[in-house]
């Protein structure tokens, strides 16, 4: 194995499952899920001269995961409008906070449940979740400002976030 | 409810996700079924524009030689398997045995080719090839295994060479499949009794270069890939004052690239950044530079190598979009006080394509990738384009005109013409004149014709900006050569060509036939059909031949 496919393969051993993972909670579909981690790693292969050198190639490969997802999310909705929403309602018998929170996250809207796995579980930097979604940072602090809303107005609590969602601040 | 909440409830969510089937494999596949894909469709376009030349060359080559017409297509050259093999040629290389190795013929893993002066070079394979008398001849250099030949792998072809070379030792580094990586000094190395080990590495850590500044001073990077940000692993060696012994210098190196100006003196880069160290790797600190926006922003702007000649630094980055790169260089010519931006040559290079840059000094620039080379004089500000011999992976140059290529086999070519026409050059273990054929910058492709019965072809599909060689295999299978002879008054022979008179739309002064003098390497044998061409043009030698 050469340098390259070396270098790639533990990177890919390293971030696959979890871009995997954090995808399937941001569409709720572990088909599209796979389907986009495995386009966005194909693509990471392509260009692993490139992104191998990144300072972050997992930021790169969600970056083009979740365009994809997104992608074939859109062509799902539109073809079956409600497959998503029917499993919604299956996150709906918890009872614990933790269960409350889960539902509250699925019940998102899928933009809104996208920008907040990318910025809480991916831990990517604004910028790399801006670019992810297509959108200014100052959307995707208020995307994820209202996402947090939302969870809030679901939960009945206030989520204590320690960053600055504002728009306007940089 | 704190936010930490709401991130391991998402990590658990995640952790609920079914688990994911494939493994890396599966996008490698993928990865490189595109790659070939790409690669296959650009050759398809060029090689029906061969195959049409190629009919009319065979058309017209027929009718004046008499030579026997093959009732199907020309084959068309490089792509289409043929069972019509050319004579086997008399044997040319010598089996070369190195100590402690077993009898070789062959090169492999050639990845980068050095000239420390005008006279030394070396070639950065299994076995490390050498010459001493700029690049006429080359020998296989003799280096022990030692411990290093029990390691699983070791020198196998899945082992990865990495090197670098001072004016009368070079340093290569080889890391056997199991991630063990050694030191192996080469002619006149301090430590002769060989390889010498690297400290245990981690285990997806992979040596991706050597630099050296003198035998007493020398660094080995590698990269560890995990994690979302790479990790660049420092080992300096120090020979002055002991033993030849790589030690860990620092943990946090420049992941993408060094370059050392002296013993102290470096500078790296890793991702978008530029990184400096002035206490010979230990410690690096970021250096603010311009950098171009970039034209894809999930992308992003990378920089990809780091060169330093004396205090003239010069960065080599890529801006892509789509599945296209766009080269810049940032150069600084006072040390890394002040930078300036400049353009790549106006080129379409493939995101994928391997890029080779060689700086001369602070004015004359080689860049060259896939089978194009570019020049500029003027420190990066002009561009002019010439040719380079498919399949190079490194390219060196020890003046503007005079420069080398090796491939993956260890194949060496040379230009004396700054990179207008390449010939091969005889290595110990290669014979010379082995199937390289040239276009001159201007021929347009239209006028370029393939050889009788498709036995190799070339072909610009540019205006000659860049020219393509298709081979049918080096020994036992091989085609003759298009060579030019580096000395005054020389000339450039061909072998065996046809059309030289309508060649490149250009009109021919003369046309001879006959064997180069002071070359015996080629001589006129009539039961393989062989003749040495000279084409004179008005302007200069303009050539194109092959040999069956």
């Amino acid at each position: 194995m050469g340098n390259r496919a070396a270098s790639f393969a533990a990177f890919y051993d390293d971030s696959y499952p979890s871009v995997c993972r954090a995808l399937g909670v941001a569409f709720r579909d572990p088909q599209i899920a796979e389907e986009a981690a495995q386009e966005a790693f194909t693509r990471a292969y392509v260009y692993w001269r490139r992104v191998g050198r990144m300072e972050r190639p997992a930021g790169w490969v969600y970056v083009v995961a979740v365009r994809h997802a997104s992608r074939t999310a859109r062509r799902r909705v539109d073809a079956v409008p409600s497959a998503v929403e029917a499993q919604a309602v299956d996150f709906a018998d918890g009872v614990v906070e933790r269960e409350a929170l889960r539902l509250a996250i699925a019940r998102l809207p899928e933009r809104q449940r996208v920008a907040i796995v990318l910025r809480y579980l991916a831990d990517l930097p604004l910028t790399d979740v801006a670019a992810a979604m297509g959108c200014a940072v100052g959307t995707v602090k208020s995307t994820v400002h209202a996402a947090v809303a939302r969870l809030e107005a679901d939960l009945g609590e206030e989520i204590e976030v320690n960053e600055e969602l504002s728009p306007d601040a940089y | 409810m704190h936010i930490d909440e709401l991130r391991e409830t998402l990590a658990e969510m995640a952790a609920e996700q079914p688990a994911p089937g494939a493994g890396a494999e599966s996008a490698v596949a993928r990865g490189r079924g595109r790659v070939l894909r790409r690669q296959l469709s650009v050759a398809v376009l060029v090689l029906a524009v061969v195959g049409v030349a190629a009919g009319f060359a065979v058309n017209r080559h027929d009718a004046r030689r008499g030579v026997e017409v093959s009732p199907t297509p020309t084959p068309t050259p490089g792509l289409t398997p043929t069972t019509a093999k050319a004579p086997a040629p008399p044997p040319i290389s010598t089996p070369v045995t190195t100590p402690g190795r077993t009898t070789q013929t062959r090169v492999t893993g050639a990845s980068r080719i050095i000239f420390t002066s005008a006279t030394e070079g070396w070639v950065c394979a299994d076995p490390v090839l050498h010459t001493a008398d700029g690049g006429h001849t080359w020998q296989a250099a003799s280096w022990e295994q030692g411990a290093a030949a029990t390691q699983p792998g070791f020198l196998s072809a899945s082992a990865t060479l990495t090197c670098a070379a001072v004016p009368t030792d070079a340093y290569m580094v080889v890391q056997s499949p199991s991630g063990a990586a050694f030191v192996v000094p080469v002619q006149g190395g301090s430590d002769p009794t060989g390889p010498v080990a690297l400290p245990a590495l981690p285990a997806d850590a992979v040596v991706t270069q050597v630099d050296f500044v003198d035998r007493d001073h020398g660094w080995i990077l590698a990269s560890a890939a995990h994690g979302s940000t790479g990790q660049g692993l420092l080992y300096r060696t120090r020979t002055a004052t002991g033993p030849f012994d790589p030690r860990l210098v620092s943990s946090a190196a420049p992941v993408g690239g060094i370059a050392f100006a002296d013993a102290e003196q470096g500078w790296g880069i890793a991702g978008g950044k530029v990184e400096r160290t002035t206490d010979g790797g230990a410690t690096w600190h970021t250096v603010a530079v311009p950098s171009p926006a970039p034209f894809a922003p999930e992308l992003g702007v990378v920089l990809d190598h780091v060169t330093v000649r004396g205090a003239t630094i010069v960065i080599e980055g890529d801006n892509p979009s789509g599945s296209l790169s766009h080269t810049f260089f940032l150069v600084s010519a006072d040390g890394g006080v002040t930078w300036t931006e400049h353009s790549g040559p106006p080129a379409t290079i493939g995101t994928t394509e391997t890029t080779m840059l060689e700086v001369i000094d602070a004015d004359h620039w080689r860049f060259a990738f896939g089978s194009s080379m570019w020049v500029t004089d003027d420190g990066g500000s002009t561009w002019a384009a010439r040719g380079l011999p498919p399949g190079s992976v490194s390219i060196a140059f020890t003046d503007a005109r005079k420069g080398w290529a090796t491939d993956e086999r260890g194949h060496v070519t040379a230009t004396v013409d700054g990179g207008r026409t390449w010939y091969p050059v005889a290595t110990a273990t290669q014979p010379g004149y082995s199937g390289l054929a040239v276009v001159p910058t201007g021929c347009p492709a239209q006028s370029v014709t393939a050889p009788p019965r498709g036995e190799g072809a070339t072909e610009a599909a540019d205006a000659a900006r860049t020219f393509l060689l298709q081979e049918r295999g080096w020994i036992g299978e091989r085609v003759d050569a298009v060579y030019p002879v580096d000395k005054p008054g020389g000339q450039f022979g061909v072998v065996f060509s046809t059309n030289v008179p309508q060649f490149c739309g250009a009109k021919v002064a003369a046309l001879s036939y006959g064997v180069e003098a002071g070359n015996p390497s080629i001589t006129q044998d009539s039961s393989r059909s062989t003749a040495l061409v000279v084409a004179h043009f008005a302007d200069g030698w303009k050539v194109w031949g092959f040999y069956r």
